[in-house]
């Protein structure tokens, strides 16, 4: 199990250029993600042209380690500016910002760092052991399976967006459809091409992430009402003494559990689990009156949640190619990009390609620490880089991204339509996540729907009457439906509750 | 926004805090209406592209087709924006609903779109610049023009503020044409004009 991930890892030791990927992908995640309004999926988003011409194997190393480190970037700006500059880190601002302006910045970046490593190492570890087991319970599956993983990916994902999951749902046909532009996989018609030899090739994943995610992002900044740079604290001494950091296992190594077992549900995703830890560890302290006033578990737990979820989520991409959140759905397309499809026959079929995957996010953590410690008061510098000027050199990084692909215009005009269409989805509260996912994974659903319905002769039964099949389409169900019952209970118990109200109100001395 | 300390639970502290950090938005019916005509734009143009194409409809013996999937995905696109819309036709007509807090025309509106709307065009005219006069021409160009006319150089008062806010566009737009060229050029050796 373990002998892949030991001689992946001395191949990026070994090798000055995958080295050096890493270590640039970690400085320019942190950076990415420090910075108020460049999320984790944008970093991965615009960064996905520069690893399209490298080796499957260096482009997965680069895009972890941003993807990795950019999950602590957010973190700084939360404890330094009160802005969290991921999701996951939402939670670390209420006690990292009151340290931060207590003249204890330096500590608190520094307990989120060790934290962040330590989560980061128990998610990758219960990644290496539960990985292989699943894949392994999974290689039973079949086109049915595949077709159903697919759908409960696509209604997760919908759940996990901001806003209803029917929209977001909707939003993923968009995508399916997306998808289907151009040539048919199995009979070579084209379809949506209106009579053009662009879309006959299909819309390609790469212009579309970078327009949705990436210049969709910049033109929203650029339209807000423009924003001096928050005020940086003064960072203080760094490391914090022993006699603060020690007492700190306990909510580190609880907030782990957590973050890789919620990470690893589909929709969960790291802001349900850094809220879930930092919740546990009010509870279990006997001075929860501190939090929120500077504690240093308030920051310790909910970081190592964060960055435990990264393993976390990567469980259920890697085994059934079901990606839990949308930034494990952009490495998930990076993978498919390089013609590797994953599920259980990655496993199967390539074991040294997983042990690189397993020795990149293991060397992503480690570098993460190391140069954080080491560059902590130069990112804290580049923070203070109005942000008129990196969304402006963003955009350039967007279309030029776009133009090297394939040294295409085309690609930059579908990056650009698609930068229109998430502006628009923005203005219109839709998430854009799921539109994204269903062109990535729209032609291996169609594949698999079709390969199903021919083996069985037509009969949509056959979706129901293997188990896996049908669990995985029941949870799609309870996924699409609970959030309309629960609306529906809950406006039920508003009516009873409203019920006596009249008669309170006619009592009512106003 | 931290914890409201004294809340009887962690999990309701935490929740209160959240909620005070992001107010849950309410959508409008008109923004509801919006969101419905999108939807249907995307399956009305599909719709066309299959009626169109006979040839989605061939026979493929055991294979259900390459009409199956287009024609079940516009089927959902198509009753959930109709849903959608219908929904908030009827909210419109019965008032229900946050109403805007004040009435705006129709020029306010567009204005915060207007900055987005020009870097959007500059963009489409980017790459056919560089094909013109060179890539390290045209980013350079692009990215000082836009820094320049973002950072309100114009109004800024002659002299020394003027001095200093063109030389960090300057040193900006520097930065950037080396890392773009750096990272596409050198790293993945992908030729740029």
């Amino acid at each position: 199990m373990l002998d892949p991930f030991f001689s992946a890892l001395a191949a990026i030791l070994t090798d000055p250029y995958l080295l050096a990927l890493s270590v640039g992908g970690v400085v320019v995640g942190t950076v990415l993600g420090a910075l108020p309004g460049i999320s984790s999926t944008m970093a991965l988003a615009i960064l996905l042209p520069v690893s399209f011409a490298m080796s499957p194997e260096a482009a997965m190393v680069f895009l972890l380690a941003v993807f990795s480190s950019s999950v602590f970037g957010g973190s700084i700006s939360a404890i330094l500016l009160n802005i969290p500059g991921t999701p996951g880190a939402i939670v670390t601002q209420f006690d990292g910002y009151p340290m931060a302006r207590s003249g204890r910045a330096g500590h608190a970046v520094s307990i989120a760092l060790l934290a962040s490593t330590l989560g980061g190492l128990f998610g990758l570890a219960v990644l290496v052991v539960v990985a292989p087991v699943i894949a392994g319970a999974a290689m039973s599956f079949r086109s049915p399976e595949f077709a159903m993983a697919t759908v409960l990916g696509l209604t997760m994902l919908a759940y996990s967006s901001p806003g209803s999951t029917f929209r977001g749902v909707l939003m993923g046909a968009i995508g399916l459809l997306c998808g289907m532009v151009g040539f048919d996989a199995l009979t070579d018609v084209s379809r949506f091409d209106f009579g053009s030899a662009t879309l006959q090739a299909g819309i390609d994943m790469v212009p579309l992430t970078v327009g949705l995610f990436g210049l969709a992002e910049v033109m929203r900044n650029l339209g807000l009402r423009r924003e001096d740079v928050p005020e940086v604290p003064k960072m203080g001494s760094i490391m914090p003494p022993w006699r603060t950091l020690w007492p700190l296992w306990k909510p580190m190594s609880r907030g782990s559990l957590v973050g890789t077992f919620v990470g690893a549900i589909p929709a969960a995703g790291s802001a349900i689990a850094v809220v879930v830890s930092y919740a546990q560890e009010m509870r279990l302290s006997r001075t929860p009156e501190r939090f929120g006033k500077g504690a240093p578990e308030g920051i310790a737990a909910p970081e190592a949640a964060n960055h435990a979820c990264v393993g976390g989520a990567l469980v259920p991409m890697m085994t059934l190619g079901v990606p839990g959140d949308t930034m494990t759905a952009v490495l998930m397309g990076a993978l498919l990009l390089h013609g590797l499809r994953p599920g259980p026959m990655l496993f199967a079929d390539n074991p040294d390609f997983v042990g690189m995957i397993y020795s990149g996010l293991f060397f992503a953590v480690a570098a993460t620490l190391v140069c954080n410690l080491a560059l902590i008061r130069v990112i804290v510098l580049v923070m203070r880089t109005p942000r008129h000027m990196l969304m402006i050199g963003i955009a350039a990084l967007c279309v030029v991204g776009s133009f090297a692909i394939r040294n295409s215009m085309s690609d930059v005009y579908v990056m650009l339509a698609f930068a229109v269409v998430g502006y628009v989805m923005g203005l219109l509260r839709l998430p854009v996540a799921p539109l994204a996912f269903g062109l990535i994974l729209g032609p291996i659903l169609e594949e698999n729907v079709r390969r199903s319905l021919i083996v069985s002769g037509g009969e949509w039964s056959v979706f129901v009457e293997r188990p896996i099949a049908l669990a995985m389409l029941l949870l799609s169900l309870v996924a699409l439906l609970y959030p309309v019952a629960a609306a529906g209970i809950r406006g039920l118990r508003g009516r009873k509750a409203a019920a006596p109200a009249p008669a309170a109100g006619g009592q009512d001395p106003r | 926004m931290p914890p409201t300390p004294g809340a009887a639970e962690p999990e309701q502290a935490v929740a209160v805090a959240l909620d005070a950090a992001a107010p849950e938005e309410v959508n409008t019916p008109a923004r509801d209406v919006a969101v419905g005509l999108f939807i249907l734009a995307w399956a009305v143009v599909g719709w066309i592209s299959v009626a169109g194409n006979s040839r989605l409809f061939g026979d493929f013996g055991r294979d259900p087709g390459p009409a199956l999937m287009p024609v079940v995905v516009l089927a959902i696109l198509s009753a959930g924006g109709l849903a959608i819309l219908a929904t908030a036709i009827v909210r419109l007509v019965r008032g229900a609903g946050p109403q805007p807090a004040e009435r705006t025309t129709f020029g306010a509106r567009l204005r915060p779109h207007l900055v987005p709307a020009t870097l959007l065009v500059t963009l489409a005219v980017y790459p056919t610049v560089m094909h013109a006069i060179g890539y390290a021409a045209a980013t350079a160009v692009f990215v000082l023009g836009w820094i320049l006319a973002l950072s309100g150089w114009r109004y800024l008062p002659h002299g020394r503020a003027r001095l200093l806010a063109a030389v960090a566009a300057v040193g900006a737009t520097a930065a950037v044409v080396a890392i773009l060229y750096t990272s596409f050029v050198v790293v993945i050796r992908a030729p740029l004009p």
